[in-house]
């Protein structure tokens, strides 16, 4: 009963849907409804933060169906989109449409009438033309829809009208948007948008637990706007929050991949057996497919009580009506387990899990708690999950993963300042939508998050670019004497300050090629004529002669590229088994420092109070049973006897002979970004001085460095190596060297439309090869056009996006101390955390020069005849 | 076996191979180049890409680098001038200037016919210079035992990271590697060869762009630089 004394929990729901919201829910609103419904009627900006489980799909649509249900009450309302819908996931508006036609087909009987008169449409890349075309002549009220077909809508001059009328638009998932450059081009879009409809819209997003919150709110809104945090989580990290690590290895034993595995199939069996419903995390297709059949095959001999055919696999290269079928079969309860790569993380609603189960390290807080929360996903239950490691790193990141995790120590996201590919792919379908006064396109572009920072002379660029018209620099490659580069195909005209596109065609281009995801084109690989799985093309075309490959954690040797398959033969013992161990995979930032920090510590115990108190340290803090912590004593402890564990506040470099040369591993309190800026920097400087290629590996923690042939690191160098100074520039040489701008170039290149995906026709001029675009057009580029917005671009992404070199600067300026430990082998704790299979050379020789001592080290080797 | 003063490196039966990725021969001031690829940019602009053309200067660079090396009346390209296989306007005036590029130095063009070049039919399939056959390789129009160069096939030379155009030679083959920087190659240490070169003894000289060297039989390159790698 409502009175004055009470607030009204369904404050700003009204009408019909208020009658059906108190009848299918008895219990009344969740805290997040609560929160979201009074903003939402007012209109207001609004980010709804809670975590999976807790209606945010009613919390955010459920105010809006009943506003635009009441205005049918006073006027016959026109035809218009109301309100839009966005989700990073397309698998993700199936299932809101039919949530939404709950209530609206409930409401339509308690107004007994014959049709619903909310219409609610999704319009996605699998809508089929004839839908398209009706959508846009009679739009519904509701529009579902993805970023990428948002950006197609744009683009038609035909849907104005239909934006006229609209009042809301609701980003969905909207942490996995915000440091990404799709999140950027989204909200370039919604600007677009904004300034269609009548008045501004009001801006709804969904997110997980997501830090901070603000910066998430700013990026819904940009910078003009005011918007409302209803943050709808527990204070002090999720309560009823059940994490579990287990080892798979024991302490005192070697490490064995085939036993190992054989435990963790016992164990995923008993964990299934003793639950409704489970749903295992296994990072990789091949070990999903692998586990699946494993699975079904012990449980039937060991769990005889469990039907082995309700276990399933979900990944993302199954065709999309299989993983609909598995996603149905989850929802009533039908089956017993699902084992999925990622493909579960983000969306779709898995109602009855009872378990998640996490093979491997996910990454990162927020990965855990989006894996996690899979399961008690039903309002009201506990969250329970279960990390299970396969070898001693592992277990430790797991350890400091579960621990940050408990503690709801979620990773701050990183924003992505003005991509300029975006920007271009942006300026392209504003064109292909309309002829825009220059000005207007860029006050209209900066209202964005994104783009909030755009330098006006970076937007010039990227116009000039594509307008065809970007000139060299004096000095630089002249294709014709006195000319500028000609460039082919412009996109825009460009005149008295206005700027369109130059043809119909363009605009079909535009069509086929929107987007900023961009699948790697790949290559199959074969192993004795049968498929084993797919390697980027480029990397593929790189291969020669001996060159050994991973492959799903299995190791390859290239035989030979056949058109579009790599014929590979396999390597090492475990041939048939795929390796799972995820330990050297990258960790965030926040939980590597806290890795350094967990080791040095243990360290310290081990040594100072010995294995009992260090047993006691790890029990209490990291909650692992005594197997668990004993297989991470023995670790450090074999490192204490072997090197020495590395002190966060020094940097640690230990030798050891490799096969041609020394192997450097160096240790630096630092996550993988900071790591790979300083690693890259040490690299220049030491291939500086030998002049010749260096390997380079960057990993959690520290990196490593191969310098073949005799020369080694010598201790009165060191200083030198690590110093402030032209650390910048050396960091940019390290990264030139290797081959990192030209890998990122193709995708920065693609976004922004300089080189389509989708080419007409269908196909691409062959004679060029899979790498044209990073082995050629990058080197073209770069020299017709040194300070090319698109090779600006590529810097920036790899310096602010992938690299971290301010906080590589910050941990030299406290002056660490320096030592070089001279081993007779690799350290256990760099054998534990650095691939050497994840090897990147850095040249310092030009490649007449590599050719010339190919020449000679095959010539002194071998008989050249 | 090198020339130092001309770069140029000996080939069989008097050819002369340059860094550039021509064969020459000196007595009849002859050069022979193949796969130019003229206007591969402006393919890719008709399928859609926004980018620098590039090719036509590229082609003249290494042609005037080529010239100094040894001096020639005529200019054959055994097939594949041109990268469209359809009428093209910006390819037909790259076409124009290199004629006239080559007319103003009283430089003879011989232009055979390759799978690219179906826009310009009625092309020679063949010419012969010493009693060598030239062709382009992508159709056999050979006599038993003839001795023969083509192209068609770009080989490059692969291995640690290297990419480096080749030539195939033997006593009675030379494969020429593909004037055009654009065109991406077969490994001749692990890609198949075509049937028509299959069993011959040939040798791998690779292009470093300013010298050549000898990289020994192409039989035993994949196995050599497979035991460098392992060593």
């Amino acid at each position: 009963m409502r009175s004055a004394a009470t607030i009204d929990p369904l404050m700003g729901i009204q009408g019909p849907a208020r009658d059906w919201f108190t009848n299918a829910f008895p219990n009344g609103p969740t805290h997040a409804q609560r929160l979201a419904w009074p903003a939402i009627a007012a209109g207001e900006n609004a980010l709804i933060v809670a975590p999976t489980g807790t209606g945010k799909t009613l919390a955010a649509f459920l105010a809006i169906l009943a506003r635009i249900e009441r205005s049918f009450e006073h006027v016959n309302l026109n035809p218009g989109v109301r309100c839009v819908y966005i989700s990073p996931l397309r698998s993700l508006s199936r299932d809101i449409e039919r949530n939404l036609n709950v209530p609206l087909d409930a409401m339509r009987r308690s107004l007994e009438s014959a049709e619903t008169r909310v219409k609610v449409a999704v319009r996605t890349g699998d809508t089929p033309a004839s839908s398209r075309r009706k959508m846009r002549d009679d739009p519904p009220h509701v529009l579902i829809t993805t970023p990428e077909s948002l950006s197609l809508l744009l683009a038609q001059s035909a849907w104005d009208e239909n934006w006229k009328t609209l009042e809301y638009i609701i980003v969905d998932e909207i942490h996995a948007l915000a440091a990404t450059k799709r999140g950027a081009d989204l909200t370039v879009s919604l600007e677009r948008l904004s300034r269609k409809s009548n008045r501004d819209p009001a801006r709804i997003g969904l997110s997980a637990t997501c830090r901070p919150a603000e910066s998430v709110a700013r990026f819904l809104v940009g910078p003009m706007r005011n918007c409302r945090v209803l943050d709808a989580t527990e204070p002090g990290g999720p309560v009823d929050f059940d994490l579990r690590v287990e080892s798979l290895i024991a302490a005192d034993e070697e490490s064995i991949r085939t036993l190992t595995y054989r435990r963790l199939l016992r164990r995923l069996g008993s964990i299934i057996a003793d639950n409704r419903t489970t749903v295992v995390f296994a990072n990789t297709r091949a070990l999903t497919e692998k586990l699946t059949h494993d699975l079904r095959r012990s449980i039937a001999t060991d769990e005889p009580d469990v039907d082995f055919e309700r276990i399933a696999a979900h990944h993302s290269a199954l065709p999309a009506e299989r993983r609909r079928a598995v996603e149905a079969a989850l929802q009533d309860a039908s089956l017993k387990a699902v084992i999925t790569s990622t493909s579960l993380e983000l969306g779709v609603d898995i109602a009855s899990a009872d378990v998640s189960i996490l093979i491997g390290l996910p990454g990162s807080v927020s990965r855990c708690l989006q894996r996690t929360g899979r399961a008690g996903h039903r309002i009201g239950t506990t969250t329970r999950g279960v990390l299970l490691a396969s070898t001693a790193a592992e277990l430790a990141g797991a350890a400091v993963t579960a621990h940050a995790a408990r503690r709801g120590e979620v990773e701050p996201l990183r924003a992505i300042r003005a991509p300029l590919d975006v920007l271009c792919q942006q300026i392209v379908g504003m064109a292909c939508d309309r002829d825009w006064e220059i000005e207007d396109a860029y006050q209209l572009i900066k209202r964005s998050s994104a783009m909030k920072n755009l330098d006006y002379k970076d937007f010039y660029d990227c116009l000039s670019f594509l307008a065809g018209e970007l000139a060299s620099p004096a000095g630089a490659y002249e294709p014709e004497p006195g000319a500028n580069p000609r460039w082919t195909s412009a996109r825009l005209w460009r005149d008295k300050g206005w700027f369109g596109v130059r043809s119909r065609r363009i605009i079909r281009w535009f069509y086929a090629n929107v987007g900023t995801i961009h699948a790697e084109e790949s290559v199959r690989v074969e192993v004795e004529g049968i498929e084993i799985g797919r390697v980027e093309a480029d990397y593929a075309d790189r291969l020669a002669a001996g060159d050994r490959f991973l492959l799903d954690g299995r190791s390859f040797e290239f035989k030979r590229l056949k058109g579009t398959t790599l014929i590979a033969k396999a390597t090492g013992a475990d041939g048939d088994l795929p390796r799972w161990h995820s330990d050297r995979q990258s960790l965030s930032g926040p939980l590597a420092l806290a890795l350094g920090k967990f080791r040095e510590r243990l360290g310290f115990v081990v040594e100072s109070e010995g294995f009992a108190a260090a047993r006691s340290f790890i029990a209490q803090k990291y909650l692992l049973n005594e197997n668990a912590c004993d297989v991470l004593i023995e670790l450090i402890a074999a490192q204490i006897q072997w090197s020495e564990v590395p002190d966060p506040s020094s940097i640690l470099i230990e030798e050891s002979p490799c096969e041609d040369g020394f192997d450097y591993a160096f240790h630096v309190p630092l996550g993988r970004s900071a790591c790979e800026a300083m690693g890259r920097a040490v690299g220049a400087r030491l291939g500086r001085r030998l002049g010749r290629g260096l390997g380079f590996v960057v990993a959690d923690l520290g990196w490593s460095i191969r310098i073949p042939g005799g020369d080694r690191l010598e201790a009165c160098e060191l200083a030198e190596l690590f110093s402030i100074e032209g650390f910048h520039e050396a960091v940019l040489e390290g990264v030139d060297r290797g081959d990192l701008l030209a890998r990122r170039f193709k995708h920065v290149a693609s976004t922004a439309l300089m080189v389509l995906r989708n080419p007409e026709g269908g196909k691409r001029a062959r004679v060029g090869g899979m790498s044209w675009v990073s082995a050629r057009l990058f080197p073209l580029v770069k020299a017709a056009c040194p300070n090319h917005p698109l090779l600006r671009e590529t810097k920036r992404e790899v310096l602010d996006d992938l690299l971290d070199a301010p906080e590589a600067i910050r941990f030299l300026e406290t002056a660490p101390s320096i030592r070089l430990r001279r081993l007779a082998g690799i350290s256990p704790l760099a054998a534990a955390w650095i691939d050497p299979s994840a090897n990147e050379t850095l040249a310092f020789e030009s490649p007449a020069e590599a050719l010339k001592r190919l020449h000679e080290r095959l010539a002194g080797s071998y008989v050249i005849d | 076996m090198r020339d130092s003063r001309s770069g140029l490196f000996d080939g069989p039966d008097g050819w002369l191979l340059s860094p550039e990725g021509g064969l020459i021969r000196c007595d009849e001031r002859i050069a022979v180049i193949a796969d130019v690829h003229l206007g591969y940019e402006w393919a890719r602009a008709a399928r859609g890409d926004l980018i620098p053309a590039h090719t036509l200067a590229d082609t003249f660079t290494k042609l005037e680098r080529m010239l100094d090396r040894a001096p020639i009346d005529r200019l054959i390209v055994a097939g594949d001038l041109v990268e469209s296989t359809r009428r093209c306007a910006s390819t037909e005036r790259d076409v124009a200037s290199l004629r006239s590029f080559l007319a103003a130095r009283s430089i003879e063009f011989v232009q055979l016919a390759g799978n690219h070049d179906a826009a310009s039919p009625g092309l020679e399939q063949s010419a012969i210079v010493s009693e060598w056959t030239i062709i382009h390789g992508h159709i056999t129009v050979l006599k038993e035992n003839c001795k023969f160069i083509q192209g068609h096939i770009h080989p490059v030379l692969k291995a640690s990271g290297i990419v480096a155009p080749c030539f195939l030679t033997s006593p009675d083959t030379i494969v020429l590697p593909a004037f055009s920087s654009n065109a991406a190659g077969v490994d001749v240490a692990t890609g198949a060869l075509p049937p028509g070169l299959k069993g011959r003894p040939l040798r791998c000289v690779a292009s470093s762009g300013d010298d050549l060297r000898d990289f020994g039989p192409v039989c035993t390159l994949s196995e050599r630089l497979r035991r460098y790698r392992r060593r």
